[in-house]
């Protein structure tokens, strides 16, 4: 397994590669180039949309041929834009390190735009989302309905408009998502959503020929709850029980992921102890995430054994867990600037305790399974996903790396003091189920690695940021003097009060690049919030995978993907 | 015109305005306590501070005339520090009360504390001085402690009021605010009195603990309680209105508002509203459908023709109004509005103050629309007669006096639009639901013959409509049109049709409406 190479990031000035190029071909069609914390962004007119992405994908200076996410925003009542609606894109580019984010305006009497399928698969079901949520066309789409409401849901409901307190019955459920071919005595066979099989609620309708599925076709949106609206009323520190619920297998993670978007959103960073207790659990959630994603996996094969094995060391991260800050599973301990409280005396115990139970649950479930003949040929050749694919797709993390595409932002883009830790990243050579186990367990013992350097390490120091206007005071101050007081309720009911501006914040989370887009009009709510699920790229690629294998494989394949419902349908 | 800059922005002003208001034109809000747009200047806070060039001290700018040529920084350092200072004085008594004070959410201290204090404490909590607590004033209740002695209660009670309630007594740290052995305030603007206070120290006893103002949204509309049309913000939440607080107009009620317009807010609650239409049959009154009762009483307006007659309602918006008299042109019947003669109250000054003793909203529109046409007497001289065979009201008004009442008790079929349950309403034969004002969006013309706007806070409860779609049905089931589906397309067909409205549209009325010309009137007689 190949390591990826330790570069540090490099400045967004180098984008202008971006910019440079995309003028040249397009001139006055290239509307508006802004740089705001880092972040390029360029926005063209709706006539060059298409040939913009495309260059921006295929030309060899550029090369963002990572696809990350495509979104809508609505910009109602917003006195300084002529055009009501909003698409962005966002693409990565592996060899040349950088972000970008492309967007066109479109008006509220036309909101029209040519696909970019295209130009990315990936881009598939992001617009379908876009038309579900804000009701923009993408004129020659394949299938534009709806992904993640229900077919009979009336109204766009990301829109600023849309009356939140209508109501909906919905009672059919969707029947077909196939066609069964004139005449063919081939059986459909529905796979969820309530399954066992699907870790969380998402449907596959197969249709079937013997044991080898012909076709398929995915349905989700089972869980959508619209954290992306919910957002756009609570402020930036409300939204932190939310995020818990997107990946709740790792939600520590997501809060870490959204603080540091906010943080770079203010320009406001957490200091260091918090940077480094923000590492420690956030790798141990990796963890976690991993050994759910082996374990329910190979269940689903019959092999029940590890299951029960690897969970023991779960319930001692969730003991750790709930000693820094109450909960076990949806922990919302992360703060904007920081984190909610210190962690308890007997941190550096619970951690060495966790650290040696996933040490030994993690040998235990490779000694069941690595060199098991019945699990090498149930997963070695299956679910094979090549790297031009994946990257089409937006896929990212352990499954993009298993596909041999070396691209980790700990390693990439350090954030929180990643630079300072020692750690490989695996990456896989073939890109089937097998190669995605072993950088999943690989990754475990690396975590271990980076928690044992940071324990090691831990600085001493405040737990937040001393700024006044985003971290709130110390309760002792609050209840002793006017001053105090004053900043804790304006925190609470106001809260924080970022400027005007968008940013994307990324982390590594356990399924890849977890990305938080916020838009920002100075006020106490943020205007618009696209989380950029990797769950939501990975399994977009499935019913693809699927056809032409059996009916079992599939079964072994979505395992391995680790689609988690909260961060698939948000 | 003096030019001035302030914080690098340059402006052209008239001359004799201050920095501070010369600042607000151009975005820049100078933090302060007691100076107030429409109140005399007093300059005893000293939080507006600000730095001029070629002056060695700063100079508050609340006080300090524009001269040509002046550049001012409001953010320089020692303007920063000159902030952060007079909020740490400021603070030094002030009690540790925002957990049970009203007013934080709008409180001064509070934001400015955020945008220009972030200091952390230098005063024990038991050093401070202690003063006299939870006062009954009445309609506000004291809290001396809280005060900041910005002295604006004093010069509200002084310029606006004229009735000197409040006084500073006592001297140094112990000064507080009082009123004479703490006699209760008996006015109708005590209210206002706890609008101006910038901290918790005046605070209104309705209001008293009910809500936390960041829960409220606030939608801009105007008091219906009297003619002259005081500008208002309602505060509501979850569609039920909070409390109303007013809405500054330079040109009608300045910041203020009377105590009686204060508590409309609590007639809109649903409890005692009229949510759906009914008809009396022979065994007592059935519940139907909105368009059922529509149906029924077009059956009946149809079959009269000429003979049916209609009384419109001054508490009824423009488009109402329109509507309704679309709908009795159509059928030719006699129409008008004047029960109780509130034409002749429409100027009549109730106090030196605000209000008026005409107790609706739009008689002057009412009178522009032309609804003032064939005389109430003279309508109910032909309902007594037999003449007349369908009534219809557009409110209550016409029930609520017994005599009227006999004088109708032979026309065959009486409906009536209306908000609130009541005795009035056994008259009637088909009961129609009414949304009422704060549900609405339409416009008032007030006794200045000024057109303002009012909004839609939340929707009406159950199947009221806005009594202009309640006319526009039935004009619809009587074979006409009005072409509308909006208050907004109402109030365009009105501007076509009335020439002294024409060229009024929502968007020219904005925030502060459009007054038309009014007859034999002075400017400054028809100012508040």
């Amino acid at each position: 397994m190949a390591s990826a190479v330790d570069t540090p990031a490099a400045p967004a000035g180098a984008t202008s590669a971006a910019v440079r190029v995309l003028r040249e071909r397009f001139g006055d069609r290239l509307r508006a180039v802004a740089e705001f914390r880092g972040d390029l962004a360029i926005t063209v007119d709706r006539s060059a949309w298409v040939e913009a992405a495309r260059a921006l994908r295929e030309d060899p200076e550029l090369d963002f041929k990572l696809f990350l996410d495509l979104c809508g925003v609505d910009y109602l009542d917003k006195e300084d834009r002529a055009e009501r609606f909003e698409v962005a894109l966002h693409a990565y580019s592996v060899s040349t390190k950088h972000h970008v984010r492309l967007k066109v305006a479109l008006p509220e009497s036309d909101p029209t735009v040519d696909t970019l399928c295209g130009v990315y698969k990936g881009a598939n079901w992001f617009e379908r989302e876009a038309w579900d949520l804000y009701g923009i066309v993408f004129r020659g789409h394949p299938n534009l309905t709806r992904i993640l409401t229900h077919d009979d849901f009336v109204g766009h409901p990301m829109r600023k408009d849309y009356p939140t307190a209508k109501r909906h019955v919905l009672k059919k459920s969707k029947e077909w998502l196939l066609k069964v071919p004139e005449g063919s005595e081939n059986l459909i066979v529905n796979i969820g959503p309530s399954h066992p099989a699907m870790h969380g609620t998402f449907r596959i309708q197969a249709l079937m020929d013997g044991e080898t599925i012909e076709d398929a076709e995915a349905e989700i949106g089972y869980m959508h709850r619209n954290f992306e609206k919910m957002a756009e009323s609570r402020t930036y520190w409300q939204v932190i029980p939310y995020t818990d619920r997107l990946n709740y297998c790792s939600s520590f993670m997501n809060g870490h992921g959204w603080a540091l978007a906010v943080e770079k959103l203010l320009g406001v960073p957490a200091p260091p102890r918090a940077e480094a207790i923000r590492v420690i659990l956030s790798e141990f959630s990796r963890i976690m995430d991993h050994l759910v994603a082996v374990s329910t996996n190979v269940v689903d094969l019959g092999a029940i054994t590890p299951f029960f094995v690897v969970f023991r060391a779960r319930e001692d991260i969730y003991e750790l867990l709930d000693a820094c800050c109450g909960a076990r599973l949806t922990v919302s301990y992360v703060r904007i600037g920081g984190l909610a409280a210190d962690v308890p005396d007997d941190f550096e115990a619970l951690c060495r305790k966790a650290l040696a139970s996933i040490r030994e649950v993690t040998k235990q479930a490779e000694k069941l399974l690595t060199r098991n003949p019945i699990f090498a040929n149930r997963f070695r050749d299956i679910g094979v996903l090549g790297a031009d694919d994946a990257l089409a797709y937006g896929w990212v993390g352990p499954c993009l790396r298993g596909s041999g595409v070396a691209y980790d932002i700990r390693k990439d883009h350090p954030y929180s003091g990643y630079e300072q830790y020692d750690f490989d990243v695996p990456i896989g050579t073939v890109g089937d189920c097998y190669d995605r186990y072993l950088v999943r367990i690989e990754e475990i013992y690396q975590s271990l690695r980076i928690i044992e350097q940071a324990l090691g390490k831990l600085p001493k120091g405040p737990i937040i940021t001393d700024d006044k206007k985003v971290a709130l005071p110390p309760k002792s101050e609050v209840y002793s003097n006017i001053e105090a007081l004053m900043n804790h309720f304006k925190l609470v009911y106001e809260g924080i009060l970022p400027p005007p501006g968008e940013v994307y914040g990324y982390t590594e989370a356990a399924n890849g690049e977890l990305g938080f887009y916020i838009v920002s009009d100075g006020a106490k709510h943020p205007w618009r919030v696209k989380v950029r699920p990797p769950c939501f790229n990975i399994y977009q690629a499935y019913p693809q995978m699927i056809k032409g294998g059996f009916l079992a494989d599939a079964v072994a394949i979505i395992g391995g993907l680790n689609v988690v419902a909260g961060e698939l349908d948000r | 015109m003096p030019k001035c800059t302030i914080d690098g922005k340059e402006l052209e002003v008239a001359a004799g305005m201050t920095v501070i208001q010369a600042a607000l034109q151009v975005g820049i809000h100078i933090p302060h306590f007691c100076w107030h747009p429409d109140l005399p200047v007093d300059g005893n806070c000293r939080m507006c501070l600000v730095e001029v060039e070629k002056m060695p001290k700063l100079q508050i700018a609340c006080n300090t005339a524009v001269t040509d040529g002046m550049v001012v920084r409001t953010n320089s350092d020692k303007a920063v520090q000159a902030h952060r200072t007079t909020l740490e004085f400021l603070l030094v008594n002030h009690p540790i009360d925002c957990p049970v004070c009203d007013q934080a959410g709008e409180c001064y201290l509070q934001d400015q504390y955020m945008d220009h204090g972030l200091h952390d404490s230098k005063v024990e909590v038991e050093e401070k001085v202690r003063k006299r607590k939870v006062v009954d004033l009445g309609a506000i209740m004291l809290d001396a402690e809280r005060c900041v002695l910005c002295s604006r209660c004093i010069r509200f009670e002084r310029e606006v009021t004229g009735t000197n309630s409040f006084e500073f007594v006592n001297r140094g740290d112990n000064t507080q605010i009082a009123t004479f052995e703490n006699r209760p305030i008996e006015h109708d603007y005590a209210g206002n009195l706890a609008d101006v206070c910038p901290v918790g120290a005046l605070l209104s006893h309705d209001f008293r603990f009910k809500m936390r103002v960041w829960f409220l949204s606030e939608t801009e509309s105007v008091c219906p309680g009297c003619s002259t049309g005081c500008n208002i913000f309602i505060d509501h939440r979850d569609a039920e209105a909070q409390r109303l607080r007013p809405r500054r107009n330079v040109e009608v009620n300045r910041s203020w508002m009377c105590d009686p317009g204060r508590t409309l807010y609590k007639e809109i609650a649903v409890t005692e509203r009229l949510t759906g239409a009914r008809v009396k049959r022979e065994g007592g009154w059935d519940g139907i459908t909105v368009a059922a009762a529509l149906d029924e009483v077009a059956a009946k307006l149809r079959a009269a023709g000429p003979a049916a007659a209609f009384m419109a309602s001054p508490q009824a918006t423009n488009e109402d109004l329109f509507a309704f008299k679309a709908l009795a042109d159509s059928l030719g019947g006699p129409l008008d509005f004047r029960v109780g003669g509130p034409q002749r109250l429409l100027r009549e000054r109730l106090d030196q103050v605000l209000q008026r003793k005409d107790r609706n909203p739009n008689t002057q529109g009412a009178l522009d629309l032309g609804l003032a046409r064939d005389g109430v007497d003279a309508i109910l001289k032909r309902c007594a007669s037999g003449e007349v065979k369908v009534l219809l009201l557009q409110g209550v008004e016409l029930l609520r006096d017994p005599s009227h009442v006999d004088a109708i008790a032979d026309v065959p079929f009486v409906a009536v639009m209306a908000t609130h349950e009541g005795p009035e309403l056994d008259r009637p034969d088909v009961v129609l639901p009414a949304a009422m004002w704060a549900e609405v969006d339409g416009t008032f013309t007030n006794f200045q013959r000024r057109v303002q706007r009012i909004r839609a806070a939340f929707p009406a409860p159950g199947d009221a409509r806005p009594r202009w779609e309640l006319a526009a049905e039935l004009l619809r089931r009587c074979g006409g049109t009005l072409a509308a589906a909006s208050a907004r397309d109402v109030f365009a067909r009105l501007a076509a049709a009335v020439p002294d409205y024409a060229g009024l549209d929502y968007r020219t009325l904005g925030s502060t409406g459009r007054a038309l010309l009014l007859q034999g009137l002075a400017a400054a007689e028809a100012r508040a």
